[in-house]
């Protein structure tokens, strides 16, 4: 862990980061989202999904897809906020700039139906 | 007006029995980034030019004052819990109402997913009316700023 956090400092964009650097960072990112979601929600967590992109304004940011069980509530309500919070908290703590942009996925969703939906990654 | 932004937004949503069409999500969450920015902004507003001048026409300049791309990054800015939470959810509410509006991938937003943000949002425009004084010179501050160069 050591080594992941003297990466925490640089920047993914930075050319100081080779590419094997960036992908040990990425996998660290990854790994404390789902620790801190995990964290907040518990047992009603099937899965993690975290992307890195820009976003609509052209910011380099960071997309994370909750997968909820069957048994989640319909409504996640304040804990929602709580867990947007906690991954907000601990990213910047980590020395990260990007946003996480946080959703929640629900087995058996009613989706649009003029949209493919893909299936989730399978889980290592 | 938030209050109605928020209960259309809901409504979109069931509009279809069944599976969704893509225009109803996309209007409803369009409908509830639009709810809680005009929670912010009558916020806004009501501080600096004050409650009894809502019909005047200064208060419509100073309600139009705030630039939505800037806004946001200094709210979040702000140490605060409930303005962060406030602001997050925002933020999130920008993002897919951009994509709502203007992308034209499909959106692949569900309906239960798309209530719940907009009660997240119908939830955060609440939290704005109960900010405490100190948080709403806070938040003022932050937009006023945010113009600044």
């Amino acid at each position: 862990m050591k080594a992941i956090s003297m990466l925490a400092g640089k920047r993914v964009g930075d050319l100081a980061m080779s590419a094997q650097d960036r992908a040990t960072y990425a996998h660290s990112i990854e790994a404390l989202i789902e620790q801190t979601v995990r964290a907040q929600l518990g047992e009603i967590v099937d899965g993690v999904e975290t992307r890195f992109e820009q976003d609509e304004q052209g910011d380099a940011a960071i997309f994370v897809d909750v997968f909820l069980t069957a048994g989640a509530p319909d409504n996640l309500g304040r804990r929602f906020v709580d867990m947007q919070l906690a991954v907000m908290a601990a990213l910047e703590a980590f020395g990260e700039t990007r946003f996480p942009y946080l959703s929640t996925k629900r087995p058996n969703d009613d989706y649009p139906e003029d949209v493919l939906v893909k299936p989730r990654k399978r889980q290592a | 007006m938030t209050d109605d932004l928020f209960a259309l937004a809901l409504d979109l949503t069931e509009r279809e029995s069944g599976r969704p069409k893509q225009a109803s999500i996309r209007r409803a969450i369009s409908s509830a980034y639009y709810g809680l920015f005009h929670a912010l902004l009558r916020m806004f507003a009501d501080q600096v030019a004050g409650r009894g001048a809502r019909n005047d026409d200064v208060y419509a300049s100073i309600y139009r004052y705030p630039e939505h791309a800037t806004l946001l990054r200094k709210l979040l800015e702000i140490d605060d819990r409930d303005v962060r939470a406030i602001a997050a959810t925002l933020k999130i509410l920008q993002q897919l109402r951009m994509q709502a509006d203007y992308d034209p991938l499909p959106f692949g937003m569900g309906k239960s997913e798309a209530q719940e943000l907009i009660i997240h949002a119908r939830e955060a425009a609440n939290a704005v009316r109960l900010l405490k004084p100190k948080q709403r010179l806070a938040t003022t501050a932050a937009i006023l700023s945010s113009k600044r160069r």
